[in-house]
């Protein structure tokens, strides 16, 4: 399990302690403070974080906007944005309309709201409405699966999950960390890993095909590199021994 | 010697061919147009206005569109009978036809056209160059008419160039096609070719068998110009044999047929002679006929004019009176929407005002107690007496907190009076939103001791901008705080009634009579309330809160009962779940 990395750029230093406290309190890790645009740019290449939160003034002068706009120039390095905001600012800002999707959060604000914040940027920027805030609480990004886990967000990159299965209505996911509830179905998770490594073997799992350590044919099972022994069913296990030939 | 040629008319596919691929290739409406028109020309055989009509064309044409031009050129000149430069201009259009893809060749068989027309111009030699191969390349199974017509110019051509064999072997193959065929008028003429054939190499007992063949044919076709040929071969063929009495009969059988023809030219041209008379007269009386109508039609015109000047008159006076009638409207109109504007004005301005005196009195009032406050504070600090400085400082906090409140209720409510609140609608949970407001509120309660209690459903939706909502839920859980005394209890639920989600603030407070709750929404002195704390509350609060609800596509009510609670119900549209 890894802790989501956050940039925060805010030029005054008691706001931008406050909203470390908050975010570490959170389970979240502050990666890096900036206090410009120019720092901020630096910071954010140089610690590639999974989120930023900025200031949309700093100094006096809109340079929020500007980072957004600058990281929006090339989407392969881009992640998702939280913009602060004061009241007074906050009429110009919403008339702005900016194109790039971003959550803000009004100051003063409180744990919750950030928290809030916090999933709407990571479904805007996924363009997976509802994925974290509503019924759902996984989203798909970039390698790694964000986790809605006790009132915080967690990062599993797909390559730590070894397989996944069946639980009740929803699904298991059983990686290297340990096991997290999804309120996604099978079905729905398998749609999001088929771009990876991931195979159906049977109606309940979906393995890693990198995990796998043996494949008895004779038992029908398939022996994960935990150890962990899981039943192939008939209907998947052709497509199984194809996809597996084509590893080896 | 008699020969008998057989001008034989070259395929008219070409044209028609090259007209219907132009009208395929043509782009714009009035290059269309003008295709059409120009196959219309051909249709009915103008083809010095279609050459008039092609000939600019030439000169922005190119690969496809100039041989078509080429192949429709050539055309023209045959049918005037320019036939040496029609075959210059078949020539330019195989030159082009060999630059475009294979599929033009087959389209468009341009090789036996030249070799008929280079036959009518006697250049045999050069026919046969351009046909035999063709022919050759070509099988027999497609088009077997044609194929008959071209074996018998091949035929011809070797025939006149002295090549006897190749032109019998042509000329028979030809009459296969025609007995295949049953064309009785072809074999006609194929026989006595083939005759003349041998007769021509002296082969006389060879020559008449087909000779009668070829009048037997000519009988059965019935073709008067054939059939007179036909006698004329016999009769001479019998006279070189010494046989004079078959050729009188025959040369008389010639002469029968030769009459009939004259006779039948000369009733065509009785015929013609009357048409142009007929012409004539008709001609002269259209004239006068035209004549006669163009006095009636400047009669007519006349009249028309009359009428039409009456009739703008008529409606110019209309369109005067509706315009008369529509202005007067909308001035009466305009009057009337200034005076009801005024009024508005007026009745804005006066809740403005009355609304400025009741926050120059909230405000005043925690000012004053601060200040008394202050003295306090002065003189317990120098008495060193520090719980009642502690005491003290928490009912600052208070005041101060719902002096925030005021102000910030205030600047909302410029906001929104002067359209400045732009709204950001976003999907949310209703329990989602409440509890981020909540937060901030829970150590109050707690502090007052009020029990609070919230039961959220999860899953409905409702599309809101949330920070306006916020202000909402701040307002009415202040006024739940203000006005619940210590030992009361708040209970906040979320529920869903078909397309709508309720959200419900239910307290135990001091509750408001009838008269308060019917004008909770208008801007009046005479609804101050005084919470438990003995704070006043202006209902600018409520006011706000319902003209955001609105705003968000809701509704607000209110019920209550004095001494035992308010209890307040937000309508909210509930999104369509996906």
């Amino acid at each position: 399990m890894e802790k989501i990395r956050v940039l925060i750029i805010e030029d005054e230093a008691d706001q931008a302690d406050e909203l470390q406290v908050f975010l570490e309190k959170g389970g979240y890790s502050v990666c890096g403070i900036a206090d410009s645009l120019t720092e901020g740019l630096g910071l954010f290449y140089a610690l590639k974080p999974d989120l930023v939160v900025a200031d949309i003034y700093l100094k006096g002068n809109p340079e929020g906007i500007s980072f957004a706009e600058r990281m929006g120039e090339n989407m392969n390095t881009a992640r998702p944005l939280i913009f602060l905001t004061q009241h007074a600012d906050f009429e110009t800002f919403r008339q702005a309309k900016l194109v790039s999707p971003y959550s803000y959060l009004l100051k003063p604000f409180n744990p919750l709201e950030l928290q809030y914040a916090i999933e709407l940027a990571m479904e805007k920027f996924a363009s997976q409405p509802g994925g974290l805030s509503i019924k759902e609480n996984a989203l798909l990004m970039e390698e790694s699966l964000f986790v809605k886990h006790k009132q915080s967000l967690i990062k599993i990159p797909i390559s730590n999950i070894e397989y996944v299965e069946v639980d009740g209505k929803y699904c298991k996911i059983n990686a290297r960390e340990g096991s997290f509830l999804v309120q996604l179905s099978l079905v729905k998770m398998e749609e999001k890993l088929q771009a990876y490594h991931f195979l159906r073997i049977h109606r309940n799992y979906i393995i890693n095909l990198n995990e796998i350590r043996q494949i008895h044919l004779t038992d029908n099972q398939v022996i994960l590199n935990g150890e962990r022994a899981l039943p192939v069913s008939h209907t998947y296990k052709d497509i199984l021994m194809k996809r597996f030939d084509v590893l080896r | 010697m008699l020969l008998f040629a057989d001008d034989q008319e070259p395929p008219t596919s070409l044209h028609r061919k090259a007209l219907s691929y132009l009208a395929e290739l043509c782009e714009g409406e009035s290059a269309c147009n003008q295709v059409h028109e120009l196959t219309a020309l051909f249709q009915t055989g103008d083809y010095d206005k279609a050459h008039e009509m092609l000939m600019p064309e030439f000169d922005h044409c190119t690969g496809e569109k100039c041989f078509l031009l080429s192949v429709l050129k050539a055309k023209i000149f045959y049918e005037k009978s320019l036939i040496k430069q029609a075959i210059n201009e078949y020539k330019v259009s195989l030159d082009l036809r060999d630059k475009l893809p294979p599929s033009f060749r087959e389209d468009f068989a341009i090789e036996p056209v030249m070799a008929s027309l280079l036959l009518e111009e006697e250049a045999f030699l050069t026919s046969i160059q351009y046909l035999r191969p063709w022919v050759e390349r070509h099988l027999a199974s497609e088009n077997k008419d044609q194929f008959g017509g071209y074996y018998h110019n091949l035929g011809i051509a070797y025939l006149h160039l002295k090549k006897f064999d190749s032109s019998a072997f042509y000329f028979n193959r030809s009459i296969e096609i025609e007995m295949e065929m049953a064309d009785t008028l072809g074999l006609a003429i194929s026989y006595m070719d083939i005759a003349n054939l041998y007769y021509e190499q002296y082969l006389d007992g060879q020559a008449i068998p087909y000779f009668q063949k070829g009048l037997e044919y000519a009988l059965l076709a019935q073709e008067p110009e054939v059939l007179r040929n036909a006698y004329l071969n016999m009769a001479v063929v019998e006279e070189n044999r010494g046989d004079l009495q078959r050729a009188l009969s025959y040369r008389k059988d010639f002469e029968k047929v030769q009459n009939t023809l004259w006779n039948r030219d000369k009733v065509w041209e009785m015929a013609e002679k009357e048409k142009i008379y007929e012409i004539g007269l008709k001609e002269r009386e259209i004239t006068i006929l035209e004549q006669k109508e163009l006095v009636k039609n400047a009669e007519l015109s006349r009249q028309r004019w009359q009428i039409k000047a009456y009739l703008i008159a008529s409606v110019f006076l209309f369109i005067l009176a509706g315009v008369v009638a529509v202005g007067y409207r909308i001035v009466s109109k305009s009057n009337k929407q200034i005076t009801e504007q005024k009024r508005v004005l007026e009745q804005m301005d006066t809740a403005k005002n009355r609304l400025f005196s009741i926050v120059a009195h909230d405000l005043k009032a925690p000012v004053r107690s601060l200040q008394r406050s202050q003295q306090k504070m002065a003189a317990a600090a120098s008495a060193q007496d520090k719980e009642t400085l502690l005491a003290l400082a928490a009912e600052n906090g208070h005041l101060l907190n719902a002096t925030q409140n005021l102000l910030n209720n205030l600047l909302q409510w410029s906001l929104d009076q002067t359209n400045q609140v732009h709204l950001m609608r976003e999907s949310i949970e209703p329990g989602r939103l409440i509890e981020q407001v909540l937060y901030d509120y829970e150590p109050m309660f707690q502090e007052k001791g009020i029990d609070l209690e919230t039961d959220f459903v999860s899953g409905p939706m409702v599309l809101v901008d949330i920070q306006s909502m916020k202000v909402v839920f701040r307002n009415l859980l202040d006024n739940a705080l203000k006005f619940t005394p210590k030992g009361g209890r708040v209970h906040i639920a979320t529920s869903t009634r078909g397309d709508v989600v309720r959200i419900t603030i239910e307290d135990t407070g001091c509750g408001m009579e009838q008269g308060v709750v019917d004008r909770l929404f208008e801007i009046s002195q005479a609804k101050i309330q005084t919470g438990t704390d003995g704070t006043t509350g202006t209902g600018l609060g409520m006011i706000l809160c319902q003209a955001f609800v609105s705003r968000n596509g809701g509704t607000i009510e209110v019920e209550s009962q004095v001494g035992k609670g308010t209890i307040i119900t937000l309508n909210l549209p509930r999104i369509a779940e996906t």
